[in-house]
């Protein structure tokens, strides 16, 4: 099911807005847009041969697979002093694009959006650039937009980054 | 024996390191030849491959190796490269095959590593004028299983896995021996590289009770390490044998047990030795951290996730794989008891999840740590600095009611272990 063009432009928004909640690191604020019974998930992939495909991302598994208290964990360690690993803060960017969005049913909306993120840190001059598809589930509590469930799908098997103390 | 050997080994017996080892590719090179190749290296858990034509990929430094389970299940290691040409035969890291065909010129290996085809062979090498037998794929020299671990050593002199692990097996039974059933991995190994030395790793597990209470201090105040302060090591144990170094906390509410329910403590009781149950009655907790040199690291842990929920135990075997001077892929698994309710299972994943692996808020502090220590490792001024290594030494003396093998001592903010694994590391370069 398609969905107007002001609803395009006013999810595409929210999904904007997201983005640079993140590369601000306002993590309290980004925490809001989560609904209460959020889950957010990024399942391991394998890599396996074409013929065993539908293996390649682990259902059970994951780089992460946090409920809305386990996010808010690990925000709250972000906002102490001696979180090491984001001290100082990464610098990251992220690249939200390909919006795609199919209504379902009771006002949820499911989207998918690719996901280009790059991460800098310290006075490195390299980079690292992580690529996803993102699967998300919207809706509107109180006439606000929150998160319901994310699932990112990395474009690696083996991570090239050296944690993952941000969020994707 | 190369130059620069002599004055390591010099520092090392004083108790000093100089910072240089973390970041040397002329060390790599000797890692690789005199170290890894002739180590005992940690593969894959047998509950990766549970059925006859499963099969991963794993590695020892660059060598690739294919784990499989053969028809009479069996379970085989064989060098990852076609007789041929030496094409990968396997290009992914997980799945089941009936065999292996290289994609170059389609010569067939069964899973065992025998060669079972050769395309056109009567044609262009002639009617059994090559013998299969010898032109399979290459067997590791010696590979070895020990309660489901699968190691493997590119040494054929080496000596056996259960003579290498020997004393160390008393203390890796608290990993491994918790239940009838045994651990099973959860999942499959997370991996990811960063730049750090994987020494630095090792040390850090082998005995570095020392680091928790201000690297980890981030993940008291929020929650996931549920301890009371983080010096929780302070007054725990360490233990150090000459290839084995490993942490006991403090007996304190919240660390005793690891956070395991009392249904499965009793468990354990049953199955450890007298010796071993004395340790879980006498002032200890059960281990946390240990290393088995040269690269494979133990955790067992509890993390917390939930405030709905008590904390619960995490277990992790992680592999430290070296890459280069001053880069490793980490290989992270997070193992469970088999026989324990899939909630339990659900618990010690989250926990796990929050503290270790590659989102792990304790290992995304250590990580940090360790790349912040290699990368000026290769300064030419840095490289010279001498690090102090002294902690405990001439302090503490070896307990002498410690019902384990080795030396204990009674307190974990001590490198005792950190020591041992070092002149183990000079002697094995020496070749001694």
């Amino acid at each position: 099911m398609s969905v107007t063009d002001s609803l395009f432009r006013e999810i595409e928004a929210f999904m904007y807005h997201e983005a640079e909640l993140l590369d601000n690191h306002q993590h309290n604020e980004w925490l809001d847009l989560w609904d209460e019974q959020a889950s957010y998930r990024m399942p391991v992939r394998v890599t396996h041969t074409k013929r065993q495909k539908d293996q390649e991302f682990q259902e059970k598994f994951g780089h992460f697979d946090e409920t809305k208290e386990m996010l808010g964990m690990r925000v709250k360690r972000l906002g102490t002093s001696t979180a090491w690993a984001e001290e100082p803060q990464s610098r990251t960017r992220h690249f939200v694009s390909n919006l795609r969005i199919n209504a379902v049913d009771n006002g949820q909306y499911e989207l998918k959006t690719n996901l280009m993120l790059y991460r800098n840190r310290l006075d490195d001059a390299g980079h690292d650039l992580l690529s996803a598809e993102r699967h998300d589930v919207i809706h509107q509590v109180n006439g606000e937009w929150r998160i319901l469930k994310r699932t990112i799908y990395m474009d690696q098997s083996t991570l090239g980054t050296l944690n993952l103390s941000i969020f994707l | 024996m190369p130059n620069l050997i002599p004055p390591i080994a010099e520092a090392i017996n004083k108790g000093e390191l100089p910072l240089g080892v973390f970041n040397s590719p002329e060390l790599f090179e000797l890692e690789k030849e005199h170290l890894f190749a002739k180590s005992w290296n940690f593969l894959a858990h047998e509950t990766e491959i549970p059925n006859a034509g499963d099969y991963v990929q794993r590695y020892i430094a660059d060598d690739s190796f294919i784990v499989t389970r053969d028809k009479q299940n069996t379970v085989h290691v064989v060098l990852n490269a076609c007789r041929h040409r030496g094409r990968k035969v396997c290009s992914v890291e997980k799945g089941n095959a009936r065999n292996f065909s290289c994609p170059y010129h389609g010569w067939v290996y069964d899973l065992d590593g025998a060669l079972i085809d050769i395309p056109y062979e009567d044609e262009g090498y002639g009617k059994d004028a090559i013998g299969h037998a010898d032109w399979g794929l290459m067997a590791a020299p010696k590979m070895g299983v020990w309660r489901g671990m699968i190691f493997a050593n590119l040494d054929p002199n080496a000596e056996s896995l259960d003579d290498y692990l020997g004393d160390a097996k008393w203390y890796m039974d608290f990993y491994t021996n918790k239940s009838e059933a045994g651990l099973e991995v959860y999942g499959v190994p997370q991996r990811w590289v960063v730049d750090a030395d994987w020494k630095l790793a090792a040390d850090n597990f082998v005995g570095d009770g020392y680091h928790t209470f201000i690297t980890h201090a981030s993940t008291i105040q929020a929650g996931m390490l549920p301890a009371q302060s983080g010096d929780f090591l302070l007054d725990g144990v360490q233990v150090a044998l000459e290839h084995f170094g490993i942490g006991f906390a403090r007996q304190d509410p919240l660390f005793n047990s690891l956070a395991y329910p009392p249904p499965m403590m009793e468990a354990m009781r049953q199955r450890f030795n007298p010796e071993q149950v004395s340790l879980m009655d006498n002032g200890v907790s059960l281990p946390t951290h240990a290393n088995l040199f040269p690269n494979l690291s133990f955790l067992n842990a509890p993390g917390a996730y939930t405030a709905m929920a008590p904390p619960a135990p995490y277990m992790t075997f992680r592999v430290w794989r070296p890459l280069a001077a001053g880069k490793t892929e980490i290989w992270s698994w997070c193992m469970v008891e088999k026989d324990a309710a899939e909630e339990f299972k659900q618990a010690s994943y989250k926990a796990y999840l929050i503290s270790f692996g590659t989102s792990g808020t304790l290992e995304q502090d250590d990580a940090e740590n360790w790349s912040q220590i290699t990368l000026p490792a290769k300064g030419t001024m840095a490289s010279k600095l001498s690090l102090n290594y002294s902690m405990g030494q001439g302090l503490l003396e070896p307990m002498d009611d410690w019902p384990g093998p080795g030396n204990a001592y009674p307190l974990d903010f001590t490198e005792f272990a950190q020591r041992a694994f070092w002149k183990k590391w000079i002697t094995t370069l020496e070749g001694k």
